[in-house]
């Protein structure tokens, strides 16, 4: 006992670990269970509401660590898309002649056929057809200072793999929009897209999402007055309503989570000085306590609303903390929705109210509050400190002042003078005309930079620019003023990705594998326990134990490392049962002939594991190879497949020799007669 | 309980017998498979293809007139599933994208047409760019032969050259056999699901991973016998060996068999190919580590000491007259 307690100690770990890292899955089960128990009349509907803001964010938790399904199991569409690498060609060649439309031509024949990437196969065609003929590539193409043939051909590569970053930035932005549960979006390769949306069916729908044409803007922000006004107004509005209101609001208690947001109004200079970098670092507290605290968040929500309300608030003299809070909800319901920035015309709202918003003001009686001058349009999420989403409401004008067609380059640096990111942007000549008076007619205004209906940035207008030459500063980091740079440059290329693979799976599908493939897994499990206690007695129900270890175990690390559970992933852990229980036989088969050839139980035991190992080793690494093959040139399910197998190999390695000894160690000292191996 | 007592069967000298089995099974496999042609499933093949689950058994020849009448000419019909109410719609028109979802609306479309009084459920549509399929194709092929070349590598660097050798024909085998199984099947017993798609591949590689996993069981007791009994003749060692490792082999053969059945009868459409060529697989590779692997090793290291009949080569066979079995005389002979 005592020499193994330092490896009884490791596998309670083992099993401690397993347990915790499984828990998120069970819990996320039951409640699932328990809410689809409610049926649909008015009074389940409302003990379903009261459910779910009561265990919400637990299972909203829960789910996050629960081992996830792939979408062949719970539904949905998965699609790989790819860069059209010709047409990106085609929309940045300043000219179209013959010469170049048969260089193209020869391009798109050759490219369905073999592996080379487009730009060199492009580049080889042009040498042969162009080139003879007396052009260059820069006869077609022109970047700003490039005149050699090599350099405008590291530059096609270097757009060619921009236009795959802009194309998943543009992607997630309308995907976000969508308010589609976990979404996946990932590059595959340097050129391709795969995107998941589990629980969506409906294909042309997914296709306008992701195949259409991105729409850039700049549009000005609305003037804090007339921000404050029409927030007013719609409280009034609403405040009439109260009842359909409350409705609304009652499980949208969620707030904003604690918040170094710091919300950072990027300034727009014509000059390269960063004169008005004010980088707000004042965190929208007054919100995050609604939760916490009702009595800070009642004083809070009073100190958000603007001075306009300040004849409002003598009324809430001499109330208490929660009694203001009510009185205040009531009263003004859209503002208590609303979490107050640092700047008075800031605005943020908790991913889960987003909704709510959007519900409010499409309302038939709220609509016309605003409509005629005023669209709502909301940033990209804001990551919160404890995981939720938030998002900056921007009251804007209806008109957009320019597109951003305009625009013909835009670049991240680092500001020389200090040291900062920022980006610089250009635009052609009748941009540039049409930017001097926008920005000349409102100098310290805002003007929010919008694709596809998101804000991404709202810079302040230092001055006139007069020659479409801008910076933007006020970028967080360089990897926030790249993406910033991408974005301004999909108004004038819009990403040229093309589907080359979709996969829809209906939900019924979906839930008929999940049922088959666990009673398989069941089925399987029972099937080969069974066996094994009959085969070789006690040494059987040892490795019985150490196989439902090695279940949980492959589960668990599933889980934890957010691996996806496909329908070939459980045939793996269907295998896995098998393959797991080998390594016993290996061992117990060897014990046998040890005892056969007249070997004390103990020093059997002994041998038998002492030389079992070494096959047992080969094999698992063997078999382990063929996994991470599979991994390497499988796509999708198959991968899952991949992955279950590995894992429950590399766990079998532990749970058959090293747990299954330490018991029959333990066994040997206190009970050696209730050894037996068949 | 004990399947076996000890067992001495001599495997390795019947190794010709079964030579000619491998052979001709894997060759008319292949036959099969150059007459017949393999059928790939939709994402090697490319294309789009729908799968419906209609309410009542739906004939093929009703279903191919409908898709007919909307001018989808030449489409793929088939049963999916044990009962006539599956039904997987292929059509090759090479549309992706918006294009292909639109193939699925006029498919779909002419189906409901067709059969006004079923609405059938769609179950799952899948679009594939014919580069993906080449694509797919030609990475399945790689998969395999990378894992061979590091199967070879690996028990060259753990035993010698020549075992791998035998190993990665031994894996070789077993999956060309598998395949000519699911080629042959696929065309006889339609509702096994057995066209080429990258489920398929995962069985390909599964076997491959059993297989070298009984063959290493086996030469491991080799290289440890032939430690234990300096001096008897190879073909004796590995006689021992085999049969030493028999009763693992068959166990742990039955309970991966065990599991695999379980799979085949309850895991549902999508994995029943997957699991009927794991269990031809499970055999074929059981047999092939017994039968091919050592049986191809010992060929070779025999063949390797008549050529070289050098110092080394005698000293083995020496002493390998002292166990003086009838076929061991026979080969000393041939060497002398």
């Amino acid at each position: 006992m005592k020499k193994n307690r330092g490896k009884i100690i490791v596998i309670l770990l083992f099993i401690a670990g397993a347990i915790y890292g499984l828990y998120p899955t069970y819990q996320s089960t039951t409640l699932k269970s328990e809410i689809e128990k409610f049926g649909s009349s008015p009074k389940d509907s409302i003990a379903k509401a009261k459910f779910l803001v009561d265990h919400g964010e637990e299972l909203k938790a829960a789910e996050q660590k629960a081992i996830k399904l792939g979408l062949d199991l719970r539904g949905g569409i998965y699609v790989t898309m790819e860069v059209d690498v010709l047409k990106f060609l085609e929309e940045q060649a300043l000219q179209k002649d013959d010469i170049f439309t048969q260089v193209l031509t020869q391009t798109a024949k050759e490219e369905a056929e073999t592996e080379t990437p487009v730009v060199d196969l492009f580049v080889k065609n042009f040498k042969l057809i162009a080139a003879t003929k007396g052009k260059a590539l820069a006869n077609y193409f022109y970047f700003n200072g490039v005149s050699d043939d090599n350099q405008v051909i590291a530059q096609l590569r270097k757009g060619a793999d921009e236009a795959v970053d802009r194309a998943i930035e543009i992607i997630r932005n309308r995907i976000d929009q969508f308010g589609l549960t976990e979404p996946t979006i990932s590059k595959q390769g340097t050129r391709r897209i795969v995107i998941e949306l589990p629980g969506v069916a409906d294909p042309l729908q997914v296709h306008q999402l992701l195949e259409g044409t991105a729409q850039l803007e700049f549009r000005l922000v609305k003037n804090p007055e007339i921000v404050t006004r029409i927030i007013d107004k719609i409280d009034r509005q609403l405040a009439k309503d109260s009842l359909g209101m409350a409705a609304l609001t009652g499980d949208s208690t969620t707030a904003l989570p604690a918040a170094d947001t710091s919300a950072k109004p990027s300034a727009l200079s014509a000059t390269k000085v960063d004169t008005t970098k004010k980088k707000a670092k004042k965190s929208i507290a007054a919100a995050d306590s609604v939760k916490k605290d009702t009595a800070i968040a009642a004083t809070g929500k009073l100190s958000s609303i603007d001075s306009a309300h300040r004849a409002d608030s003598l009324a809430y003299a001499g109330l208490t903390s929660t009694q203001k809070e009510i009185k205040f909800k009531k009263e003004h319901p859209f503002s208590y929705i609303l979490a107050k920035g640092q700047q008075k015309d800031q605005f943020f709202i908790s991913e889960a109210d987003r909704k709510l918003i959007k519900q409010i003001l499409n309302r038939k009686d709220i609509k016309p509050i605003f409509s005629d001058e005023v669209s709502f349009m909301f940033s990209k999420p804001i990551k919160g400190q404890n995981g939720t989403n938030f998002y900056e409401i921007y009251f804007l004008n209806d008109k957009p002042e320019l597109t951003g067609k305009v625009i013909t380059n835009a670049r991240a640096d680092i500001d020389q003078s200090n040291g900062r990111p920022e980006v610089s942007m250009q635009m052609d000549d009748d941009g540039a005309k049409d930017w001097k008076r926008i920005t000349g007619a409102n100098v310290h205004k805002k003007i929010a930079i919008v694709l596809d209906s998101v804000v991404y940035s709202a810079p302040v207008v230092n001055g006139q620019i007069p020659n479409g030459n801008s910076q933007i500063t006020g970028s967080g980091d360089m990897a926030e003023a790249n993406l910033l740079a991408i974005i301004l440059k999909a108004g004038a290329l819009p990403a040229p990705v093309k589907i080359i693979q979709e996969q829809v799976v209906g939900p019924s599908l979906g839930a008929d594998s999940i049922q088959k493939g666990t009673w398989s897994i069941i089925w399987s499990f029972l099937a080969v326990i069974i066996f094994m206690a009959m085969y070789y007695v006690t040494g059987g129900v040892v490795a019985d134990l150490a196989v439902l270890i090695n279940l949980l175990i492959t589960l668990a690390v599933l889980a934890t490392f957010g691996a996806t559970l496909t329908l070939p992933g459980m045939a793996g852990l269907v295998l896995t049962v098998g393959i797991a229980v080998d390594a016993n036989v290996l061992i117990y088969e060897r014990i046998r002939e040890e005892l056969a050839a007249g070997k004390s139980l103990k020093l059997a035991i002994e041998d038998g594991y002492k030389r079992a190992f070494a096959p047992i080793f080969d094999g698992h690494l063997t078999a382990f190879f063929s996994g991470v093959i599979l991994y390497s040139f499988g796509t999708g399910t198959v991968q899952g497949f991949a992955v279950t197998l590995m894992v429950g190999i590399a766990a079998s390695l532990f749970t058959a020799i090293v747990i299954t000894r330490v018991i029959f160690e333990i066994l040997l000292e206190r009970k050696p007669s209730l050894i037996k191996f068949g | 309980m004990h399947f076996f007592r000890k067992t001495n069967i001599d495997f390795i000298g019947k190794r010709r017998t079964y030579y000619i089995v491998s052979i001709v099974i894997t060759l008319a496999g292949i036959l099969f498979a150059l007459i017949k042609g393999v059928e790939f499933g939709i994402d090697f093949a490319g294309g789009t293809e729908v799968q419906l689950q209609f309410h009542k058994n739906a004939a093929i020849e009703q279903v191919r007139s409908a898709l007919d009448q909307a001018g989808f000419k030449g489409a793929e019909v088939k049963y999916y599933g044990k009962d006539e109410t599956g039904i997987l719609i292929r059509v090759r028109d090479g549309a992706v994208g918006a294009q292909a979802a639109e193939t699925t609306k006029s498919v779909l479309a002419a189906i409901y047409k067709g059969f006004p009084d079923d609405h059938p459920l769609l179950l799952q549509e899948q679009h594939i760019g014919p580069k993906i399929g080449a694509e797919l194709q030609k990475k399945a092929l790689l998969a395999v032969f990378f894992t061979c070349l590091v199967i070879l590598i690996y028990l060259a660097f753990r035993f010698r050259f020549v075992y791998g050798l035998g190993a990665v024909i031994a894996i070789v085998h077993d999956v060309l056999v598998a395949f000519a199984f699911a080629v042959i099947f696929n065309g006889l017993v339609p509702w096994l699901n057995l066209e080429m798609n990258s489920t398929m591949l995962a069985a390909f590689l599964t076997i491959v991973g059993f297989s070298v996993n009984d063959t290493v069981i086996i030469f491991d007791r080799i290289r440890e016998d032939q430690k234990k009994y300096k001096g008897r003749s190879l073909k004796e060692i590995m006689n021992r060996a085999i049969n030493e490792t028999l009763p693992r082999t068959i166990i742990t053969s039955g309970t991966v068999f065990l599991t695999l059945i379980v799979l085949f009868i309850g895991g549902g459409e999508v994995l029943r190919g997957f699991a009927f060529t794991m269990l031809v697989g499970v055999i074929t590779g059981t047999y092939s580590s017994i039968f091919v692997a050592s049986a191809i090793a010992y060929d070779w290291l025999e063949r390797g000491k008549k050529s070289t009949a050098t110092s080394d080569s005698r000293s083995i066979s020496d002493s390998s007259n002292g166990g003086s079995r009838a076929p061991k005389s026979k080969k000393v002979a041939a060497t002398a």
